[in-house]
């Protein structure tokens, strides 16, 4: 119940964003192009990023079914490949922004600042979830956790699925805005 | 000791200090690493009193300036920079955190029947991000100043030339986590320390109001961090996500910004209105009138609170359909607000009122903010409001809801925690003076801004049309009348803290957990689990004169709880 609310907390943040983005994106005024002319499209990295966050999810939720089944070394073994995943995740967004860093800064153009805004804002929020993350990886080796005591691993779940719904939806809308 | 021979019956009390959470340890270091919520409390409340006296001097010069048209003792620069710190303090570093962060805190736990907070530590640490938001917001005058107005609307933000905007969004991007923490904890205290037999709807209404609160503070604050975050990235390298000519969207901030203040304007009020339904019922000894419409109305309130922003920008060129919904959800606000009013006042017919300190803040409450509420009628009128918007008549609106409603509250709750939190009892004579002094003062003040409003005068002017002088002269003093009436009540309290009678247990006859436990509460609140009853039953208390306070008369008391009990059963079977 509480995590939910976290959860609206976050949702609200992103989609107060993504709003801030949309005014942005379609504004009539100034009259500029939304794209300069040689600016580079989104980085190729960002498709293996959001494969790899999505195996994450996979893996975090393969864990959580293997906890209520009581197959403990599945457990352990979703965890920890979800929390490797995440970190992994992390190393391409920032692979994506230094290709890109290296043909436009942020403060070039407003294409380019609401990039790196919003995936920044997004990224923050992946390291937060990879300590917790971490925490719950690191207990299930510790076999901490059991099949009617998994708390953490529930929690985490929701927090980390929110994550990687938000993200498809910031990768999607930064996608047809740079179109 | 040994060598007294005399009786002498006042040592006693030297000897055997009784230990409560003042006593429990001494030193500096005891309360800045303390995490009891009771010295947390008490050092916000200390804090926002400090901000408090900053920002009413800063308004008393600002009515001074405003005496004359033209200047009278300080340049339009300077004057800038007052209005506009006045306003930041006032809502940023006083309102927001008095009645959740000060008042909220020492009470919350132990009229939940809780031994702390949830999180302690986190507790202490959104004090001290207090303290560092303070610090910077501090800092900023001596980086320059800043003549933003509290709103630092764009492009005005981006482009002025006072150093301190920087410094002072970064105060207040800290002051928002500090705020959220504060709501994140008291909302998981409120789910999970209720002890046994504390139900939802056995919550005194001040718990309701607080838990509403912190749901606005934890939805709502992030979106405010945000949008400073991107003020200030957009003041250091110019990336014109606001700048109209670099294809960015000024209106856009104001959207941004008002999605969160708005919320926190009934961050301010819900609280408020949470002491009151404790002041009314405990001062007017009656059951309340309508509980559980009370608490919803809370929650109705803090739902509609995310809807209205809009009605902040009907002259910013927002679409003429947006207007219209905008206005229509921001009516509806009067629903809930009048329920609580109502319930109110019916609370007060027939009880039995004692005209203490507490009850006249509480009075005074209702008085003004039905004025608040109902001028807000007028403000979220789409036609009313293009004359009205950013005149007098805005200025004396939401000074009547923060100021009068929820300042008066926060002071009245004050008035009535008081003998709680030191252990001392005021001169009650004093302090109703000090209260009758700021009503009158306030009204004088404020009343006469709707007068210049609704005849035209804009805010934050500087200068002004000699015809406005005779109301400018007017509202000067009455804020005069209005110092005087903080510092009798100042005056009070000092005299209290020095030379105070010791407060009894329950000194007002209130039910709630907070007055089962001694004045001032012991180190951990209670020593054995409290026992749970009607929060708002008055019926089983009694007049102890030795004591001079309440205490309760076991055969009613268990009478009470029989025929509560009797009562639940029957509603089991129905």
């Amino acid at each position: 119940m509480g995590m939910w609310l976290f959860v609206l907390v976050v949702v609200l943040l992103f989609a107060a964003a993504l709003l801030g983005y949309g005014v942005v994106r379609l504004s009539p005024t100034g009259g500029r192009e939304w794209r300069p002319e040689g600016t580079p499209m989104l980085p190729w990295t960002l498709l293996a990023s959001t494969a790899v966050l999505l195996a994450s999810s996979v893996a975090l939720h393969r864990s959580l079914v293997a906890v209520r089944q009581g197959r403990m070394l599945a457990c352990t073994r979703g965890a920890t490949a979800a929390y490797w995943l995440g970190v992994a995740f992390v190393v391409l967004q920032g692979l994506a922004w230094w290709t890109l860093w290296q043909q436009v800064r942020m403060q070039d153009n407003l294409y380019a600042w609401t990039f790196y805004f919003l995936t920044a804002l997004h990224v923050f929020h992946v390291l937060g979830g990879l300590y917790a993350l971490g925490v719950v990886a690191a207990r299930a080796q510790a076999g901490q956790y059991r099949r009617d005591s998994h708390n953490g691993i529930v929690l985490c779940s929701i927090y980390w699925h929110s994550l990687d719904a938000i993200w498809l939806v910031l990768y999607a809308t930064l996608w047809i805005g740079s179109r | 000791m040994s060598t007294v021979t005399a009786p002498r019956p006042h040592a006693v009390d030297h000897v055997d200090v009784p230990d409560n959470y003042l006593t429990h340890s001494r030193g500096f270091l005891s309360w800045i690493l303390t995490l009891d919520h009771k010295r947390i409390g008490v050092m916000y409340m200390g804090a926002v009193l400090a901000s408090f006296f900053v920002g009413g001097t800063f308004a008393l010069l600002l009515r001074t300036e405003l005496l004359t048209p033209g200047r009278t003792i300080v340049s339009a620069d300077t004057y800038n920079q007052f209005f506009t710190l006045h306003g930041a303090i006032m809502v940023f570093l006083v309102i927001i955190p008095s009645i959740p962060a000060a008042l909220g805190n020492f009470v919350l736990p132990i009229m939940l029947g809780a031994k702390d907070v949830a999180f302690p530590r986190l507790n202490l640490f959104s004090f001290w991000l207090w303290l560092a938001g303070a610090g910077f917001t501090l800092y900023s005058l001596a980086a320059g100043g800043f003549d933003t107005g509290w709103t630092f609307y764009t492009p005005y933000s981006t482009t002025t030339t006072t150093g301190g905007v920087i410094p002072v969004l970064t105060g207040v991007f800290i002051l928002g986590f500090s705020s959220i923490f504060t709501g994140l904890n008291f909302i998981v205290t409120v789910h999970k320390l209720r002890p046994p037999g504390m139900t939802w709807f056995r919550m005194p209404l001040f718990l309701w109001a607080l838990y509403s609160t912190a749901i606005i503070q934890v939805l709502a604050t992030p979106v405010l961090a945000i949008t400073l975050c991107l003020l200030i990235v957009e003041r250091l390298l110019n990336i014109g996500i606001f700048n109209p000519s670099m294809g960015g969207d000024p209106v856009l901030y104001q959207h941004f910004f008002w999605f969160y203040s708005h919320p926190a304007v009934y961050i301010m009020i819900v609280p408020a209105m949470g002491i009151i339904s404790e002041l009314i019922a405990v001062h007017a000894h009656r059951q309340i009138f309508g509980y559980r419409f009370i608490a919803f109305s809370s929650i109705a309130i803090a739902m509609f609170s995310f809807l209205v922003w809009g009605h902040h920008m009907f002259t910013s060129g927002q679409s003429g359909l947006m207007n219209t919904i905008f206005s229509l959800i921001s009516f509806s606000v009067a629903i809930p607000s009048a329920v609580k009013t109502f319930n109110w006042t019916m609370t007060l017919y027939k009880g039995t009122i004692s005209l203490t300190a507490p009850m006249m803040y509480a009075l005074a409450f209702l008085f003004l903010f039905t004025i608040g509420g109902l001028t807000g009628i007028h403000l979220a009128t789409l036609n009313t409001d293009v004359h009205l918007h950013d005149t007098y008549f805005v200025v004396a609106h939401f000074h009547y809801v923060m100021m009068g409603s929820a300042l008066i509250a926060m002071i009245g709750g004050l008035h009535h925690w008081w003998p709680k939190m030191t252990g001392k009892m005021y001169d009650e004579k004093l302090a109703i003076a000090g209260c009758i002094i700021i009503f009158i003062g306030f009204n004088l003040t404020f009343f006469t801004q709707f007068m210049l409003g609704s005849q035209g005068m804009p805010r934050r002017y500087y200068d002004y049309q000699p015809e406005f002088q005779v109301y400018h002269v007017i509202s000067t003093i009455g804020s005069y009348i209005m110092g005087i009436g903080f510092l009798t009540t100042a005056v009070c309290f000092v005299q209290s803290l020095r030379s105070g009678a010791p407060a009894p247990a329950n000194p007002w006859g209130g039910r709630s957990l907070e007055w089962q436990c001694t004045s001032p509460p012991p180190h951990d609140n209670f020593k054995t689990t409290p026992r749970v009853g009607n929060p708002y039953d008055f019926s089983m208390l009694q007049w102890n004169a030795a004591e001079k306070g309440y205490d309760v008369d076991p055969a009613r008391e268990a009478a009470a709880f029989a025929a509560e009990a009797q009562g639940e059963h029957a509603r089991g079977h129905a």
